[in-house]
């Protein structure tokens, strides 16, 4: 098929690609693509005046310089070539004036030269230099001119050149091959790679660029130039890099097609599905590239039409045919004397698009040009080196599996791992000997106070000795365990310093957990003394063995208060804790002394503890963290209070900081936010020096919140597995730091550790990406107690230890928790790595968005899940919430934050989570998502009304639970399903002219029958969206395009927000109702009277989408004067295409017109609309009639014939018709408005004829294109919504 | 994601005595040595349940000894 018949001779048809160009041109939009230009530098063994001839002969012989564009009536753009369009060598001064010609290059593409050639002097020789519009040509034609020019120089007379034609595939062909790549393209296989974004990162139009330089020595040793073409090895090191950044092997980003033409465009792109294995060599990569860039080759189709396929999805991906593109090129030889001084400006595609452009000296240049709203530049230009990093190991080291090439550099690694930096020297002895150093110094110093009594340092030294002297009696002593079953407070802590001066291992038992639990702990541990209270005897378990000595019995009394003489060896045992274990029985985790008096010491200079610090622990002792904060102020000489029971109200700890003069609080997370909402509430913080807190996620929020309201300077995060002892990463801030993430950054490491975020393979993860975190260094526990087997899988060979350390035979624990690598080399936590979950090629963090429904109003517990039922994979959200929190709701409000990839199929909303015997959640128990279901059956109908309705509802809803006094819309009802609904009443009550409105004011059968009981239907055509409260900004009037019944703007309505007031017209076509010859002025009639009641003299603003964008220009012509509207937003408006623009006259092959009228005619026998259709086509005048006949021979499908209900096929059918009609009489008025006019991208990849609304207002502004969205999809797009929302706030502010 | 088995590991012991799991491909890290022919990591796991059977450092069993 060619579509080039019927034209006059010497006019051409556009290819997809150059109509595309042409639309974004026509909109004011050109990017992503760009003006091409190209610096010709020729030395001095040329003269001027054989430059001069060499491109006279170049310009007469290429066709490009005679090429201009033509437009048909319905905006059809054609090329032609005429000898007398040729343009001509413009001779210039110097280079300089080259430079300014080449910046303010401006094409009109109605008519005017797409090509711009200079010549000027420049040093050392002559430049000659072109600008080339997109539509006319890409940089490979501007290559061919240069190549023909050398030519030229060397006295080879240039042969004419005629257009290439356009050589598309067949219909059948076309068919095929979309079929063959629906599969590989609709997200479930392979994934569309992304590189990571920053945190709520939008893409607007803004780009930036980086660019990244090998030279030819690099070059050499990075190409293995055997065979392989160049953009097999490039294409292959960019996807093993983009596994290495996704963890996900199946994935592809977009190519760009070779040139194929040296007359016209031709640069194009596809997707390549690669199929890669991090235990991959590099080569078997590259042979995969190979394979799979053929596969898209023989498959190729233009872009376009592959688009335009898959954004009929609503689902689709914002860029659909790869987020990533890469270019291959290579820079053309020219002779001696010649140089090409511009590199390739392809298409700014996707989110990222990447050229990688060898010069023919031998270096290989990388060039990024990205979305600057969602990368970080250093992530980008590190994401061009790490390529490079690929290139050239995956080449060297041919024996080395892809997945291990290293990515990062021992220095890069040693900077992001390392702790916080500190060279001062720990003092070796045990923490318990530098406790009793402050006994000796100041003995009469506070140290505990609990409960209201407080003990001095030297009184609690005494105790503890006594007390040690005693253990050490029983037989206490090296590796030896000593439980501690009392309850938290001065005693307990006193216990603590006794078993650890006696040189045994202590194990805190809460008296108040379970048998079961301390009975395991006490076994397990083989502990030899318990120390307890009375009162808690008979929750000890029976038959451990151990020694008991309850408090209450003065255990120590006659023993000397002196300290114990016991040596401790650092890799002594400590303390044994028992970790909670989600699954199966508590662990003991052992620590030794050496790491642990190492650890408080390096702790208590982050925390800058001294002999003033006083702290109240708020955490409790079953957890470390809770003895690290009594070690590290009691070890400096300072205090600790000790809360005497495990709840105190946000007012009891605000009042226990005052009386004591606390300055250091370690707070859980979760208490901290009450305590920050008391302060808040109050008004009153108490002074403080420092929070530490810790134990969850902390979302920026609470952050936020807690950082104003408790203003204390310093905050610490800290984090830290058990078996890493106490804290091991903290982030020390002071207040008021923002960050970006769903959660608080875990920081770095503290004293002689590291932290790592590894792949799976073991390799550290570039910045950004995200890995599972891993401590290593001197702080990590001995391992579990009894389970050899399991400290041995959790527990592993440091690799890194030796090189950056020097740490031999060092270990590394696997934390078990996702992260990632900030910029500023702090840890950023993601969940748990056993949560994660892997859904589309997308790794999705649960947390991120159980976070979201948590922010929503009402909302106290979420719960996100991927499930599998039936086979099927779907996120579930189920959160517990009143009764009247909406899943559509949540839904929508969710849609406005979040990434379409992260948002759940479903949200299931519960009274409370389903628990089993054991107080956890019952996953099991959760309910299957589906239709909305109703806690009862619903309410009967009364009376034959609300019968009838309700029969009607049922059915076209499908949902027979349905009762009188439910929801329309949340029962299931969609905008389609409320036309079908309305016809059916209607035919039921004619006498009653119910319209949408009646629908969403009375949205249940009950309300609705005593509308129509009372036969007081408004017939109103303008629906309260969102009405008008205090602090409301001026009201956003929508205008329908064909068939839109308002429910479109809902997530818009929410995305701009509570206070933005919005109201919808009702598209005048949706009743049965047809009149004819209306005009576009007697439509808006009911619009404009309802707007100057509103707001006349007032501030508005319009929107107008499709065929509502002329409605919006003709409300705002009547109303011109009487409403200030600040604001047009012009949604996607085409104007008449070449199937009904006046004066655009179709072509009919011989006999088809004859043809073409008997079947309408047999169509019109058969139709029950006849009578309209007849109305509609007397009204026509011949070149219409012609054009309708045109039009249904182009139609595909068979004409229909189901009408004339207002859903049906057929009346959709008329209406497009009736509309064209009426469109044709109108004419668009200049206007005085302000105007912002949004496009979407499949529009004009179709080279729709959209409205430059710039020629009808100059104040109108050129459009923002939304990419991944089409004509019908762009009203629900967040990217759209962003963008509008923008533009309004401008036009409201200004 | 669980974390995806490269085939073959090994058994290993640092110089304190104590054990952990390496993979067979990669070149043990300086400190430790290899203590059994390759297997899956299970099997190795499983052997190191039955040979570790001092959970003490070496440096403490000698000081202690």
């Amino acid at each position: 098929m060619s579509i080039e018949t019927g034209l006059a001779p010497g006019l051409v048809a556009l290819s997809p690609g150059e109509k595309q160009i042409c639309a974004h041109d026509r909109v004011g939009q050109l990017a992503p693509y760009a003006i091409q230009r190209v610096r010709l530098k020729a030395d001095l063994r040329w003269s001027k005046a054989q430059l001069r001839q060499a491109a006279d002969a170049v310009i007469a012989a290429h066709p490009v310089f005679a090429a201009r564009l033509r437009r048909r009536a319905g905006g059809t753009l054609l090329r032609s070539q005429d000898a007398a369009d040729r343009v001509s060598l413009i001779e210039l001064a110097t280079d300089q004036d080259i430079e300014s010609r080449l910046a303010s290059a401006r094409f009109d593409l109605e008519g005017g030269p797409g090509v711009l050639a200079l010549l000027a002097p420049t040093q050392g020789g002559h430049m000659i230099a072109l600008a080339l519009h997109p539509a006319f040509g890409d940089f490979a034609v501007l290559e061919h001119i240069a190549s023909s020019l050398a030519a030229a120089l060397l006295g080879e007379r240039p042969c004419e050149q005629v257009l290439a034609p356009l050589a598309l595939p067949d219909a059948a062909t076309q068919r095929a091959r979309l079929d063959h790549w629906r599969p590989l393209l609709d997200g479930t296989t392979w994934l569309n790679a992304r590189l990571p974004q920053r945190y709520n990162g939008a893409e607007d139009l803004a780009r930036a660029e980086v660019s990244h330089r090998l030279d030819c020595g690099q070059t050499r040793a990075a190409l293995r130039r055997g065979g392989l073409p160049l953009e097999v090895s490039l294409a292959a090191a960019v996807g093993v890099a983009l596994m290495r950044y996704s963890g996900h092997g199946r994935l592809r980003f977009a190519v760009g097609q070779m040139a194929t033409h040296s007359t016209r465009r031709s640069e194009d792109i596809l997707p390549l599905c690669l199929n890669l294995d991090p235990g991959q060599r590099f080569a078997e990569a590259e042979a995969e590239t190979l394979r799979a860039l053929a596969d898209a080759r023989a498959h190729g189709l233009p872009s376009e039409y592959l688009l335009q396929d898959l954004l009929r999805r609503d689902e689709a991906d914002r860029h659909p045919l790869g987020a990533i593109a890469l270019h291959v090129q290579q820079e053309t030889a020219l002779p001696e004397g010649l140089d090409l001084l511009t590199r390739p400006e392809p298409a700014a595609l996707g989110e990222c698009m990447l050229l990688a452009y060898l010069r023919r000296d031998g270096a290989l240049e990388l060039h990024a040009n990205y979305a600057r709203g969602l990368f970080e530049p250093a992530l980008i230009d590190r994401f061009l080196v790490h390529v490079t990093r690929v290139l050239t190991t995956g080449t060297q080291q041919s024996d080395l599996p892809v997945g291990r090439i290293p990515l990062l550099l021992r220095q890069e690694l040693d900077l992001l791992s390392a702790p916080y930096e500190d060279n001062t020297e720990n003092d070796p002895r045990p923490v318990h000997e530098l406790i009793a150093d402050h006994a000796r110094l100041t003995p009469e110093r506070t140290a505990l106070i609990s409960a209201g009594v407080e003990w001095s340092h030297g009184a609690l030294n005494r105790r503890a000795n006594r007390l040690a002297h005693r253990l050490l009696d029983l037989g206490v002593g090296a590796e030896v365990a000593v439980a501690i079953m009392v309850e938290r407070g001065n005693e307990a802590v006193m216990a603590i310093l006794a078993a650890l001066k006696a040189g045994g291992a202590y194990i805190p038992l809460e008296p108040d957990h379970p048998e079961s639990r301390n009975h395991h702990i006490l076994t397990d541990a083989a502990a030899h003394v318990v120390i307890t209270r009375r009162r808690y005897l008979d929750r000890l378990p029976a038959g451990t063995g151990a020694h008991i000595l309850c408090l209450d019995d003065s255990p120590g009394a006659g023993q000397p208060e002196s300290d114990p003489e016991t040596t401790i060896h650092p890799d002594q045992m400590a303390y044994i804790m028992y970790t909670s274990g989600s699954t199966g029985k508590p662990k003991g985790v052992a620590v030794e002394h050496g790491p642990l008096s190492h650890h408080l010491q390096d702790t208590a200079r982050v925390y800058e503890m001294s002999r003033d610090s006083r702290e109240l622990p708020f955490l409790p002792f079953s957890s470390d963290g809770g003895h690290e904060r009594w070690m590290n102020p009691l070890m400096m000489g300072g205090s600790a209070v000790i809360p005497d029971g495990p709840l105190w109200t946000p007012e009891q700890s605000f009042a226990a900081m005052r009386t004591y003069g606390c300055n250091n609080a370690s707070i859980p997370t979760t208490y901290l936010q009450q305590l920050a909402e008391w302060a808040a509430d109050t008004g009153e913080a108490p002074d403080m020096r420092l929070y530490s807190f810790g134990g969850e996620g902390l979302a920026q929020t609470t952050f936020d919140l807690l950082s104003r309201e408790l203003r204390a300077p310093l905050l610490i995060n800290g984090y830290g597995p058990t078996e890493t002892i106490m804290t091991p990463m903290v982030w020390k801030v002071r207040a008021g730091t923002r960050f970006d993430g769903a959660y608080a950054p875990l920081g770095r490491a503290v004293g002689n550790r590291r932290a790592y975020v590894l792949d799976e393979r073991m390799m550290p993860c570039p910045i950004g990406v995200a890995g599972e975190i891993h401590l290593g260094g001197e702080g990590v526990a001995r391992g579990y107690v009894n389970r050899p087997g399991t400290t041995a899988d959790r527990f592993i060979p440091d690799p890194f230890g030796p090189q950056l350390d020097g740490r031999d035979g060092a270990r590394l624990y696997r934390s078990g928790d996702l992260g990632r690598w900030r910029e500023d080399g702090t840890i950023e936590f993601l969940g748990r790595v056993d949560l994660q979950v892997k859904l589309n090629g997308y790794r999705i963090e649960p947390g991120e968005i159980e976070a979201a429904l948590l922010a929503q109003p009402g909302v106290s517990e979420a719960l996100v899940l991927l499930r599998e039922d039936d086979g099927e994979k779907r996120l579930v959200g189920y959160v517990v919430a009143p009764p009247e929190v909406q899943e559509e709701d949540l839904m929508r409000a969710l849609e406005s934050g979040l990434p379409k990839h992260m948002l759940p199929s479903a949200i299931v909303v519960l009274e409370r989570m389903p628990v089993n015997p054991n107080a956890k959640l019952d996953r099991a128990a959760l309910p299957l998502p589906g239709r909305r279901h109703r806690a009862s059956a619903g309410v009967a109908a009364t009376g034959a009304t609300e019968a009838d309705i309700l029969a009607i509802w049922q059915q076209e809803i499908g949902n027979p639970e349905m009762g009188v006094t439910d929801d329309f819309f949340a029962m299931g009802g969609k905008s389609l399903t409320a036309l079908k609904v309305l016809t059916r009443m209607r035919r039921h009550w004619p006498g009653v002219a119910l319209t949408i409105a009646d629908l969403f004011d009375a949205p249940t059968v009950r309300s609705l029958a005593r509308r129509i009981a009372q036969g007081d239907a408004t017939g109103r055509q303008a629906i309260t969206l969102r009405g008008t409260g205090t602090g409301s900004k001026p009201m956003l009037y929508c205008f329908p395009g064909l068939l839109v019944s308002t429910r479109e703007y809902m997530r818009l309505t929410d995305y701009l927000g509570d206070n933005q007031p919005v109201t919808g017209f009702l598209c005048h076509s949706l009743n049965e109702e047809k009149r004819l010859n209306v005009s576009v002025s007697e439509v808006v009639a009911g619009y404009v009277a309802h707007i100057r009641a509103e707001s006349a003299g007032r501030p508005c603003a319009f929107l107008g989408w499709s065929w509502g964008g002329l409605l919006a220009w003709e409300a705002a012509r009547q109303l011109r004067g009487e409403v200030d509207i600040r604001m047009i937003g012009m949604v996607d408006v085409c104007d008449l295409g070449s199937d009904f623009a006046p004066g655009a006259v179709p072509d009919f092959a011989p006999g088809e017109r004859a043809r073409l009228e008997a079947e309408m005619r047999d169509w019109l026998r058969k139709t029950r609309m006849r009578a309209q259709w007849e109305a509609l086509i007397a009204a026509m005048d011949g070149l219409c009639y012609d054009q309708f006949l045109r039009f249904i021979g182009n139609e595909a499908e068979p004409l229909p014939c189901d009408g004339p209900e207002v859903s049906s096929r057929e009346h959709t059918f008329w209406v497009l018709i009736d509309n064209a009609l009426v469109f044709r009489q109108y004419q668009l008025a200049q206007l005085d408005v302000p105007v912002a006019s949004f496009s979407a991208g499949d529009s004009l990849s179709r080279g729709l004829n959209l409205v430059d609304w710039r020629r009808y207002s100059s104040r109108a502004s050129a459009a923002a294109v939304v990419p991944g969205t089409n004509h019908l999809h762009i009203i629900g797009d967040q990217l759209f919504h962003a963008r509008f929302k923008a533009a309004l706030d401008a036009a409201m502010g200004g | 994601m669980t974390r995806s088995d490269p085939g073959q590991w090994i058994s290993v012991q640092n110089n304190e005595g104590r054990w952990s799991v390496w993979p067979a491909e990669l070149p043990v890290p300086a400190g430790w040595r290899a203590m059994s022919a390759a297997a899956s990591r299970e099997a190795c796991l499983a052997e190191i349940e039955t040979r570790w059977t001092d959970p003490r450092p070496n440096s403490l069993k000698e000081a202690t000894s």
